[in-house]
């Protein structure tokens, strides 16, 4: 990979792992603000806000950040499955987009829900979803985050292979 | 060339595994039992 496409190839990356948890934090106020609001407009509109910020800032940024992470990793030494914070961070974000595209429906049925009649008890289940989904989004790219930053220790097997076979001259 | 051993896994990866391993079983048990939010069903 040549550096100016890997300086690209990270810009992204940074930009999409940075706005990734802004936006899912927006959505968990909103989803807080449906699940705790008194005043019934405010509730609908949030509800209502939740869906185009879903479609067109999360879920972009959900395929952005890892693919862009996963180009990163392959085009430099770090790898993507040579040091446990990179496989970690990638295992961690495979459930994530799943669990994300499976609340992609509540989401829409919600903003119909509020867009055609006042909410009723039957949605409290929907409501306490949303806002434990979203919280648990955040604590989840919090740490994924930490892990960029701190970079623990640690190689994996495989990792250690490559090194020893870099490091190990070769015989005539 | 002498090989030096594979290092072993080191402790926060053991931690973030066990972590996985009860976020998931969390997460079946409580479909299980039905209390999980995602039972409920939209009207």
């Amino acid at each position: 990979m040549t550096p100016a496409l890997r300086k690209f190839a990270l810009t992204l990356h940074v930009i999409s792992s940075v706005g990734f948890p802004g936006a899912v934090t927006c959505f968990l106020a909103l989803a807080t603000l449906g699940l705790v609001g008194q005043d019934p407009q405010l509730v609908r509109a949030a509800y209502a806000a939740m869906a185009p910020i879903t479609w067109f800032v999360i879920l972009p940024l959900s395929f952005v950040a890892p693919l862009t992470g996963i180009v990163s990793s392959l085009g430099t030494s770090w790898g993507l499955f040579r040091h446990y914070w990179v496989l970690v961070k990638f295992l961690m974000t495979i459930p994530s987009t799943a669990i994300l595209l499976v609340h992609m429906r509540p989401i829409d049925l919600m903003a119909d829900a509020v867009a055609a009649r006042a909410l009723t008890a039957a949605d409290l289940g929907a409501q306490i979803q949303l806002v434990m989904a979203s919280g648990l989004a955040v604590i989840v790219l919090i740490v994924a985050t930490a892990l960029s930053v701190y970079k623990p220790r640690g190689v994996t097997p495989y990792g250690w292979r490559k090194q020893q076979d870099q490091r190990t001259p070769v015989l005539p | 060339v002498q090989r030096r051993s594979i290092p072993s896994t080191p402790r926060w990866v053991r931690l973030f595994g066990i972590a996985a391993i009860v976020l998931v079983l969390v997460f079946i048990l409580m479909h299980l039992t039905g209390t999980a939010p995602m039972t409920h069903r939209m009207q």
